[in-house]
Parts: structure tokens; C-alpha cells; sequence
């Protein structure tokens, strides 16, 4: 499906959302859901490695409750896609995507998954990794620090509990 | 009801998998649990840095050079610059030289700390993984008080090094060596005197010596094989000639000796350390150097000991700012033939464990 | 700093392979036409007293109007050092392979065809190694040109069984 319909998709079913007042069903699954993100692990080049730092006892991932990353993809709820996206990955990194189950969500972090990095003039690197999976939150950084990437996990969660404050903030107002 | 006759199958340990070490994807024919062929898939972080050298200056290529082996930090810009300045005929400070070395082994210690966390993770030993990275955290720090980023450090120049390590550092760095010692009984203690790790890993996937030969092995997989060669005492670069330290070498050739030569080495990177902080002199860290480098026509060939093998750099220059060709001999690219030689006939949890002993990282592999 | 044997015996094989030898910043390069290059490999791997056997790296060059194979020779009981480049055409470029001496240079050789486009006769395997086995063209031509953001943003279509 084409990564900008399906973004399309997911926004209107937000502002559906916003329509029908979130009742309080759903504000206990969103509690439940935000505080425990299990990424699955995605981890391509240079930022696997901070991500995995971010796991170790100085900057434990775990004390929000993000620390089982998953080997399958069907168990997770979070793709972390850290590292650069090459074209000969890409349809790998999709098929991953879509054998999650809903509701999902993409961090994109480091500089060559939110728009190609240095190598983003290279013949074999997809410049971004939004133009294959919709992506919610982006990390710059080269690598980003442990405390970058915990700080965007912090603002999915931010967006996942509150859909309708992230569509008044997107949109400006 | 009888069993009329078995069939061998393939099946693709994928490009996501967590114990791959990052994308690398193996399609493995197996006899019940007994491999019987590998076949690695590489490529899927190949990024075409060789074609962006082209188009890029002498200068601005140094920090493409550290996302080569992610792990060793700025070992990898090591050889890029010494390339250039055999290539120019520069000579570089005494201070930037000694500076050099601190930062290249301590690359060094931080790999193999990894190497070492991350072969133990493959067999869920969390223990390990745990001391060991937080180890590593305190080379990290070194780092980042240096030059700002605490993996890819963007730190050395040709000519010598961008700018003079801060008053902070020699004390960390003495507290750091004072403690390795006791670093290295722990690590015995808890991963190479476990004896689950012992019986999982002696005497499973054996590397004999001439085979290592011709399979241009380089690195410490070699030297677990019995081949007592390291390019710092070979052809020594820098100035790796003024260091007293052994090469250690182990005749085991199975995966534990490939594992445990990592420890032998981080022992000899001590020692390289101290005489280093107890030697390094006062002085400017960068050699005067024209702004722009524009280097003349010619080629060379320069080998440096990457932690995870021998790296090789030749470049050639046609007079301009930008090079005409700079190629990349990675270390780990050509070890990965090890695999398929050396993983038949045994189970495939043995090749979870042979691979890690391989020692990959998939940035060198796929440049 | 090339000791004098070695210097002899470069010069030997030279005359027998029809090579010229050069020397670069001392390092000895000896230069051949394609047809020779195994019997220059095989006769520096056999030198008498200063045996090149060791082949650290094998590359592919663009030069314009031919490309070059490189081999960067030394030898793991020695300080010698060789260079052998190899010329072969550009429009079919077709060299022996190293395999059957070295059975490292196999990885080599594939990415020499993956990058260059140079093809080795008597290699097991030929196949791309860097990119998929569908990709067309060789990027590290100087001829090549790159894609642009927008066609490179497409998802490729991957073949079942690659």
C-alpha cells in the first residue's frame, strides 16, 4: 500500500477518535499500551549499538518498561528502525512491518533513517526509511545519545495517549 | 508406522535475527539438527562508500571511515590517514602520535569488550553482557570527553589530531588502566571459567592452520590458529616500533581459544596504554598542513590491525582534492569465508557460537 | 627500502610474463596483460627466498579506456611486498580466477564483478554479493550514474527465493 495513503488512513481514524469522545475503555488499553512499548529488535548499523546501550544498567530502558525487545516481530508493538535503510533491506524492513500485529507504531532514529544521513546521495541506500514504513517519530542524531532515543520513546508515548493534542500540535494551532 | 526415508531442508536465518550481529542472513541446509551446508547472504547494509569517497574531499571522507567498524571507534580513521600522509610525505607531531596510539587501543579494548558481551549474549549469558558493557561505558566516557560523540568520534586529522584531549582525561584514563586487571579476573570468572561456556565451546569448529592461510584469515581468528603475526610488530605503523608487548598466540584453533585470544589481547592493550600515559610529551597535535589537501599523483597501500582483522587502505590520487579511488580491504569481509569452511557437521546451536566467534560487524563487511 | 633479492627476482618473473615493473613510493609494482596474470601470481607465490604468498587484497579499477585488476601480494614469514595490476579490456572483461591458489579470494573476486562488472573464469560461485542479484549496472564504474532521490525511494520488487 502506499506509505502516504496509509498515513492518510491512520490520521483519519485519529480524528474519528477526537469525534467520538475516547471513552474510558480506551484510555485504560492506551495506559496499558504506553507503558510497555516491546520493540522488536530492528537494529541495522551504528545506532543498534546505542540502542542496545540504552538498555544497560546506566540508562535502563527498562525503569519505563521498554526493555523486552522481541525477536519476532508478531509478539512487538514498536519498530525502532536504527540504522540506514539500504535498498536491498527494503523490502525486508516492510514485510517485518507488516507481520506486526495492529496497534503499531515506527520510531525512525539516526539522521540516515529520518532522511538518508550522510549517505543519502549513495546508490544503494533508500533515502529515509518513510518512504517504506509511515513513520511517528523521528530521532536525529549520528548516533543519537541513549537520552535522545529515550526522550523520543517519552513523546510516542506523549502521542499515543493523546491523539488529539498531537493533531493540534501538527497542525499549527 | 515406519519411517520410509528423511530429507535435508533449508532453512534462512534472516537479515533480523538476534543473534546475527546486525543484517547479515546465512541459508543453512540441515539434517535434523546437523548442518550439513552454509551459504552467507551479505550486503543488505552495503552503502557504497568507496563511490562516495569519490565525491567527497580528503577531509570531509574521515568520519564516513568511523562508521566502518562502529564498535572500534576511531580505529578505522587510523589507517585512512596514515594512507594519506605516506602519500603527501607528512610527518606528524610527537604528542599527535602518542595521542594516536591512546585512542586507537583503547578502540581496541571497547571492541573486544563487545565481542566478548556479545558472544555471551548468544548463548543467554545476561551476566557478561551486563559487566561488560558497563565497562565500555567508561571508554565512552573517554570519548565523549574528548571530541563530544561517544562512538563515532570524527577525532583525527591528517596531520595529526584535531585538538588536544582536556585536563579531565589523563586521570580517568590512569583510573581506567588501574582497574583493568581486576576487569580481567572478573571476565575469567564469570564467561571463560564458566564450564557451561567451556563445554559449549572447546574443541567446536576447529580452524586448522593451513587452511586459515588460505582462506586470507587475518586478525585474531589467525593467531588462535597457531600463526604468531600482527601487523604493529610486522610492519609497524606509527610508532607501534617504541612498544614493548608480546603477540599472544593459542593453538586450539576451536571457538574458546577465539574467544579467549580477545582477553590475551586486551592484557597486551594495558600495557600499550601505560607506556604510553607514562611516555606521551608535550607539544602541538597538529602538523602544519596546507588548508586545502591536494595530494600528489600516486598510490599506496597501507595495513593497519583492526580489532576484527587486517584492515587494508589503497588509494589512488590523480593530483586533485578529491581522491580517485579509495578502497577498503575489510578484515571481517574476507573472514566471513571462515564460516562455511568450518561449520559442517556440527549442530546448529554450535553454529550460533562459531559465528559469534567469527567476530563480524556488518558496517565493516558491507562498507 | 625493497631488499635486492627481492628486487631480482621481480625482475625475472617480469621478463617471463612480458610485464613492466615499476616502483611506488617502496612498494614494487609489476604490471601485466591479462592472459598472464595467474602465471605471474602463481611464479611470485614460488619465489625462491622471499615468497609473496599471502594475497591481502584483490580490487577492481576504472581507468577509462581498460580496467585493472589489483593484487596487493605480502607474505606472512616475510617483510616483501608485491603489487601485481593486471590489465583487461573494458568492453569484455574476462581474467582467470585466483581461487584455485587462494581459496579467499572468492569474496574478493565476486565483489571485483559485483562493482566492475569484470568477469573470472574458473570461480565457483560468480554471483552479486553487495546488491541484489536483479540490480543492472556496475556502480563503481566511472561511466555509472546515480539514481535520484525520488527513483531510489521506490521499494524494489524481491524475488521469491533470492
Amino acid at each position: 500500500m502506499d506509505v502516504k495513503k496509509e498515513k492518510e488512513l491512520r490520521d483519519a481514524e485519529a480524528m474519528e477518535q477526537k469525534n467520538i469522545l475516547i471513552t474510558s475503555v480506551d484510555k485504560f488499553l492506551n495506559w496499558g499500551r504506553v507503558h510497555s512499548f516491546w520493540p522488536v529488535s530492528f537494529g541495522l548499523a551504528c545506532c543498534a549499538i546505542e540502542m542496545a546501550s540504552t538498555g544497560d544498567p546506566r540508562y535502563d530502558i527498562s525503569r519505563f518498561g521498554y526493555e523486552y525487545f522481541q525477536a519476532s516481530p508478531r509478539n512487538a508493538d514498536l519498530m525502532i528502525v536504527a540504522g540506514t535503510l539500504t535498498r536491498k533491506m527494503a523490502p525486508i524492513a516492510r514485510r517485518i512491518y507488516d507481520q506486526m500485529a495492529e496497534p503499531k507504531w515506527v520510531i525512525a532514529m539516526g539522521n540516515c533513517a529520518c532522511a538518508g544521513g550522510p549517505f543519502a546521495d549513495s546508490y544503494a541506500v533508500v533515502p529515509g526509511a518513510d518512504s517504506i514504513v509511515p513513520v511517528d517519530v523521528y530521532v536525529p542524531g549520528c548516533p543519537p545519545r541513549p537520552e535522545s532515543l529515550l526522550f523520543g520513546m517519552l513523546q510516542l508515548k506523549q502521542k499515543v495517549q493523546n491523539p488529539a493534542k498531537a493533531r493540534l500540535i501538527k497542525h499549527g494551532k | 508406522m515406519t519411517i520410509e526415508k528423511t530429507q535435508e531442508y533449508s532453512i534462512n536465518i534472516g537479515p533480523q535475527h538476534t543473534s546475527t550481529h546486525g543484517v547479515f542472513r546465512m541459508v543453512v541446509n540441515l539434517d535434523g539438527e546437523v548442518v550439513t551446508k552454509v551459504e552467507p547472504k551479505i550486503g543488505y547494509l552495503h552503502r557504497g562508500l568507496e563511490k562516495v569517497a569519490e565525491s567527497r574531499t580528503y577531509t570531509q571522507f574521515i568520519p564516513y571511515t568511523d562508521r566502518l567498524d562502529y564498535l572500534a571507534g576511531p580505529h578505522n580513521s587510523l589507517g585512512y590517514v596514515q594512507a594519506v600522509e605516506k602519500l603527501m610525505g607528512i610527518e606528524v607531531p610527537e604528542r599527535a602520535e602518542y595521542l594516536r596510539v591512546i585512542f586507537a587501543e583503547l578502540g581496541r579494548v571497547a571492541s573486544h569488550l563487545f565481542m566478548i558481551a556479545s558472544g555471551s549474549l548468544d548463548i543467554c549469558g545476561w551476566t557478561p553482557w551486563s559487566y561488560c558493557t558497563r565497562d565500555r561505558e567508561r571508554i565512552l566516557d573517554l570519548f565523549e570527553m574528548t571530541a563530544g560523540n561517544r562512538m563515532t568520534m570524527n577525532y583525527f586529522r591528517i596531520g595529526g589530531v584535531s585538538h588536544d584531549v582536556p585536563d579531565e582525561f589523563m586521570p580517568a584514563l590512569r583510573s581506567f588502566i588501574e582497574d583493568m586487571p581486576e576487569m580481567s579476573e572478573e571476565y575469567y570468572g564469570i564467561f571463560f571459567g564458566n564450564e557451561i561456556v567451556q563445554s559449549r565451546m572447546k574443541s567446536v569448529g576447529i580452524l586448522p592452520q593451513e587452511l586459515a592461510e588460505n582462506l586470507l584469515i587475518t586478525g585474531a581468528s589467525l593467531r588462535a590458529s597457531g600463526v604468531q603475526y600482527d601487523v604493529r610488530k610486522a610492519e609497524p605503523y606509527g610508532i607501534y616500533d617504541r612498544f614493548d608487548f608480546n603477540v599472544p598466540v593459542l593453538y586450539g584453533c576451536d571457538t574458546y581459544d577465539r574467544h579467549f585470544i580477545r582477553l590475551l589481547e586486551l592484557q597486551e592493550s594495558r600495557k600499550i596504554l601505560q607506556q604510553a600515559l607514562r611516555d606521551i610529551p608535550e607539544g602541538p597535535v597538529m602538523a602544519k598542513v596546507a588548508k586545502v589537501i591536494k595530494p600528489p599523483v600516486g598510490k599506496v597501500y597501507h595495513r593497519v590491525e583492526n580489532p576484527k582483522g587486517e584492515m587494508g587502505w589503497y588509494i589512488v590520487s590523480n593530483g586533485t582534492t578529491k581522491p580517485d579511488r579509495v578502497r577498503i580491504r575489510p578484515g571481517a569481509f574476507v573472514n566471513v569465508q571462515m564460516l562455511p569452511a568450518i561449520a559442517i557437521g556440527w549442530k546448529i546451536q554450535d553454529l550460533i557460537t562459531i559465528f559469534a566467534s567469527m567476530d563480524l560487524v556488518l558496517g565493516e563487511v558491507d562498507k | 627500502m625493497v631488499s635486492d633479492v627481492l628486487r631480482a627476482r621481480v625482475g625475472e618473473l617480469a621478463a617471463r610474463v612480458y610485464g613492466e615493473v615499476e616502483e611506488c613510493l617502496g612498494v614494487l609494482e609489476l604490471t601485466v596483460n591479462y592472459p598472464d596474470a595467474i602465471a605471474a601470481l602463481t611464479g611470485a607465490k614460488n619465489f625462491a627466498e622471499v615468497p609473496c604468498d599471502f594475497l591481502h587484497d584483490l580490487c577492481g579499477m576504472d581507468l577509462g579506456d581498460h580496467l585493472e585488476v589489483v593484487y596487493q601480494l605480502s607474505s606472512l614469514r616475510g617483510p616483501q611486498r608485491l603489487r601485481i595490476v593486471a590489465r583487461v579490456e573494458r568492453d569484455n572483461p574476462m581474467i582467470d580466477s585466483a581461487t584455485h591458489i587462494w581459496k579467499g579470494a572468492d569474496f574478493l573476486e565476486r565483489e571485483a564483478f559485483d562493482m566492475f562488472g569484470i568477469k573470472f573464469s574458473g570461480h565457483p560461485n560468480l554471483k552479486r554479493i553487495y546488491m541484489w542479484d536483479d540490480f543492472e549496472g556496475y556502480p563503481m564504474r566511472k561511466d555509472y550514474v546515480i539514481e535520484s532521490h525520488e527513483q531510489r525511494a521506490v521499494m524494489r520488487v524481491r524475488k521469491e527465493g533470492e
